[in-house]
């Protein structure tokens, strides 16, 4: 991360600093920023916790699904459980 | 071919781009790429079209056809192969766009994004379709690109790898559009993570456009952004100033997320200008506006393109180039103009079945654009997709419907066939809408007919009322209205019933009634500018000029881009002698809707009551050249032409149009003789009205205020040709002989009616035999006769198209002056004056009045 705030020049006449993780003005510059700015990313490692990151996300939304389905599961057996104790009383 | 007026033109579009929201920000200096763009060129607002659906919307912008033409018809299509619904594609379009023709005439063309555009057509450039930026599954995950997205497929490789994905987005590109990001609870709240999925999109359209922009040769390059649409409906909601029912937490998380894109759009506008350089035309626009302020919508209805309810009627339009005006406004721009105006500045002609027209006050030298028949005849390779691969889903889900029918394929699954006959009704009502936007009713009720029988929704009820509405069809109106109104409960409730209701009561020429209906639709609804319009409209017919003031102020005060409402208080303005605020009000109605006719012919009045002559001829020949056959307007240019501008030639010019071309509309006012007529001809009188008569018949002890006869009416059986004299005046004319009136004239007849036993009472003693009358002897005979002549006369007006018929009961003009007074200046469409008319009832006239024994 010590190379932050370094500037590059991406387009004709202008030098821009492209931080790891980028920014909406290097976004706005276009086609000539991307690669540069991923480039960074893979020089830093940032690309690498990128991945790493949303690998967790994913396994992450994926663990939270479970929960909610099993979690509504439980509330409609309980549910079923209580009519039919209701029906029985 | 005509002289290339631009080298390059660059195309840019911001869907839902609204001035509203923009002026502001340049005013602070937040977008200052546009505000340079706005200095160097011209700027407008753009109308839009209806239905104001965006994939419909910017089909005509590429063609400058209606959706009648182009065939594209809503957000979804059939997909017949599959007997499914899938979004709407390029190859359902029937006509050839601007890519197309410019493909055909050899200019280096390339599109981006344009929806709808996939599969890519191949065209004389590269052509990235709609569907390049959704990204699909996780960032490790790997993400195909769809089977056409890009043209030439060859660089399918370089523009997978400017796509930018969502995850690939952090809290530093998030940051200026959510300052608050870090109170933003993402476990339940996901509006962060749909903000930075449409910014990813924005940036993958971008990174295609430069990048073609910077790698290839191009003369004209479309780019189609929808990021600012998106944003507005997620979070314009929280847009200041903070809306009632808007949680301050809420408002503060996401109250600058519509300003930030905005800017962003700026910053990348900052980059498209510095690759397209300076000698590019550029045209930057929008296909609707999104109202960012009170008049957004607080709830939406539950309907397919719902949403659309948020959008406003105006885009946003901003060209700039060698031969563009400077630093100024044009007025009377819409959607189609685009096409016809780009094919204009690279020296091509338009398509004269194309609906649009060259924006020529844009120019800074005079055009006179050239025109071919059809681009869609002329041969040769215009990038479009092979005729086998294009087709018609409407039809090619009816011939598979067939199939099915026939038993060579399978039917669809329930839901399937449910989903395909929901959007089929909607396609159809979008049809018709865009029959409606062409005034061809007909057409429109037809389709809306159909629909509203298989589905009896309130919105293609109210299409279809506003359908008989235009066509003046009274019964089946108020059929429709009736239906309405039973087939839900909560119909009732609706504003826009009520306001229905009062135009069919103007219909039927009772605007005191219509009136009341709308001033208790206001204590419901006094936010609907539109419902104070009306009342104002009506208000002013009758010449209540204050309240008509108060309620055309009220419709701006809640909308202050309301045209209509201008307008109104030009005309009130214009009445009260204010020639200046009239001036000024008319000019605001033009600037936001420049086919207006009335709003010309106001301000030509105006001006011309300042003695500014020469602007008002101007704005007379404009109300002409909107609306051919309005004679006043010729009327009025004819004398300024002679007396004050000396030119006789041109009010020659005028005096032969309306000779040769204008059909003219005689006012008849009729009934048996003794039904009133003489007393409705005073009231006519008195009102300001040009009044045919000739005086032979003297006032007598039997109508002491006069005949108002004219003796050749008398002659009317074997001589009509002094009829145009009468034209566009009134006559009096009795009703047995109305059935002898020459073919070739309009005519708007008051027909006045009173109860048979009083007319022949009247009659009778007109003819001296009082005795009898005090003897009660009612001739049977002649009433029977006269019965039948009312009859005939009635039957006659039923089956004439050129005559409109206004019921008067006699007695309601001896008890109700004011209100008939104010019916018949409704029915006559001219600004009478209610009070002479009301003065001129003698009440003290109506001696001979029945009265039923019990």
């Amino acid at each position: 991360m010590e190379e932050k705030g370094k500037t590059e020049a991406l387009v004709e006449g202008g030098t821009f600093v492209i931080p790891p993780e980028g920014s909406l003005g290097l976004l706005a510059l276009g086609a000539a920023a991307v690669k540069p700015w991923r480039q960074k990313r893979i020089e830093t490692g940032y690309e690498a916790q990128l991945i790493e990151r949303t690998k967790k996300q994913v396994e992450e939304g994926l663990r939270k699904k479970e929960e909610r389905q099993k979690k509504m599961e439980e509330a409609k057996l309980k549910k079923e459980q209580e009519q039919h104790e209701q029906k029985k009383s | 071919m005509s002289k290339r007026k631009a080298k390059k033109i660059l195309l840019i579009g911001w869907d839902a781009a609204d001035w509203k929201v923009i002026n502001p920000l340049m005013d602070n200096g937040l977008m200052p790429s546009l505000n340079k763009l706005v200095n160097e060129g011209v700027i407008a607002n753009l109308a839009t079209l209806d239905p104001p659906l965006s994939p419909i919307l910017w089909t005509s912008i590429a063609t400058g056809k209606l959706a009648d033409k182009h065939g594209i018809l809503g957000f979804v299509e059939p997909d017949a192969s599959k007997m499914q619904v899938r979004p709407v594609l390029s190859t359902s379009r029937k006509v050839k766009a601007i890519w197309n023709i410019l493909t055909q005439k050899g200019f280096k063309t390339h599109v981006v994004g344009w929806w709808p555009s996939h599969p890519a057509e191949p065209i004389n450039g590269v052509m990235v379709s709609n569907f390049y930026q959704r990204a699909v599954g996780a960032y490790h995950d790997p993400w195909p690109m769809s089977d056409g997205t890009v043209y030439p497929k060859e660089l399918n490789s370089i523009f997978e790898e400017l796509r930018v994905h969502p995850s690939e987005l952090t809290l530093s590109h998030l940051a200026p559009l959510f300052p608050n990001f870090k109170k933003i609870n993402q476990d339940v709240d996901p509006r962060l993570a749909q903000g930075a999925k449409i910014l990813a999109n924005a940036a993958c359209i971008h990174n295609a456009s430069t990048w073609i922009m910077e790698n290839k040769d191009w003369d004209f390059l479309a780019v189609y952004h929808d990021a600012i649409d998106h944003y507005s409906h997620a979070f314009m909601k929280f847009h200041p100033p903070q809306r009632r029912g808007i949680p301050d937490a809420a408002y503060e998380l996401y109250k600058d997320a519509v300003a930030g894109i905005y800017r962003f759009h700026d910053m990348m506008l900052e980059r498209l200008l510095q690759l397209a350089g300076p000698d590019t035309t550029v045209i930057l626009m929008s296909d609707h506006g999104f109202h960012p302020d009170h008049l957004r919508p607080n709830k939406l209805p539950k309907e397919p393109a719902g949403p659309a309810y948020e959008h406003s009627p105006y885009g946003i339009l901003c060209m700039s180039g060698n031969n563009i005006h400077k630093d100024q406004r044009i007025y009377g721009a819409t959607l189609l103009d685009i096409t016809p105006t780009i094919l204009t500045l690279f020296g091509l002609p338009v398509g004269q079945d194309m609906d649009g027209k060259v924006l020529v006050q844009a120019f800074e030298e005079p055009q006179s654009p050239e025109y071919i028949e059809s681009w869609e005849q002329v041969e040769g390779e215009a990038g479009m997709h092979p005729s086998e691969q294009r087709e018609d889903p409407w039809a090619a889900k009816e011939a598979m419907k067939q199939l099915v029918e026939l038993g060579y394929v399978e039917a669809p699954g329930e839901n399937q066939q449910k989903n395909i006959e929901k959007i089929t009704r909607e396609s159809k009502w979008y049809l018709a809408r865009v029959f409606m936007y062409k005034k061809q009713y007909d057409k429109a009720v037809e389709l809306l007919e159909e629909i509203y029988g298989e589905e009896p929704e309130i919105r293609y009820g109210l299409s279809l009322i506003r359908c008989y509405q235009q066509l003046r069809n009274v019964a089946a109106f108020r059929a429709i209205l009736d239906k309405v109104r039973q087939s839900d409960s909560d119909a009732n409730k609706m504003v826009q019933l009520d306001m229905l209701e009062g135009a069919l009561l103007l219909l039927e020429y009772k605007p005191r009634k219509a009136l009341e209906m709308l001033l208790k639709a206001e204590e419901r609804a006094g936010h609907m500018s539109q419902l104070h319009v009306q009342i104002g409209k009506i208000y002013l017919r009758s010449q209540h000029l204050e309240d008509a003031e108060r309620a055309f102020i009220k419709a701006l005060a809640i909308d202050a881009q309301n045209a209509t409402a201008h307008q109104g208080l030009g005309g009130v303005y214009l009445r009260q002698g204010k020639f200046e605020e009239a001036a000024e009000s008319a000019l605001n109605a033009i600037g936001l809707l420049y086919y207006y006719p009335i709003a010309h012919y106001n301000l030509a009045e105006a001006l011309m009551n300042l003695g500014e002559y020469e602007r008002a001829a101007e704005a007379f020949e404009v109300c002409c050249a909107v609306s051919p056959g309005n004679r006043k307007a010729h009327l009025w240019l004819i004398r300024l032409y002679e007396d004050h501008l000396k030119k006789p030639e041109k009010a020659a010019e005028h005096l032969r149009f309306i000779q040769e071309r204008i059909k003219g509309v005689i006012t008849i006012v009729s009934g048996l003789p003794r039904s009133g007529t003489s007393m409705m001809m005073q009231m006519l009188k008195a009102g300001g009205a040009d009044i045919v008569t000739d005086d032979i018949r003297q006032p007598d002890s039997n109508n002491p205020k006069g005949y108002w006869e004219y003796e050749k009416v008398k002659k009317m059986m074997s001589d009509t040709s002094w009829m145009e004299e009468a034209n566009n005046k009134t006559l009096k004319i009795i009703a047995p002989l109305l059935t002898y009136l020459p073919v070739k004239y309009d005519y708007k007849i008051i027909f006045m009616q009173r109860e048979l036993v009083e007319v022949l009472k009247s009659q009778q003693i007109m003819l001296g035999r009082k005795s009898e009358v005090q003897k009660n002897a009612f001739p049977i005979v002649l009433s029977e006769a006269f019965k039948k002549q009312t009859e005939q006369s009635l039957a006659w007006i039923k089956r004439s198209p050129n005559v409109s018929v206004l019921f008067v009961e006699y007695s309601d003009a001896i008890e109700r002056p004011e209100e008939v007074a104010e019916n018949v200046a409704e029915f006559l469409g001219e600004d009478l004056d209610i009070a002479k008319m009301v003065e001129a009832v003698d009440r003290s006239l109506y001696r001979n009045k029945f009265v039923e024994k019990v």
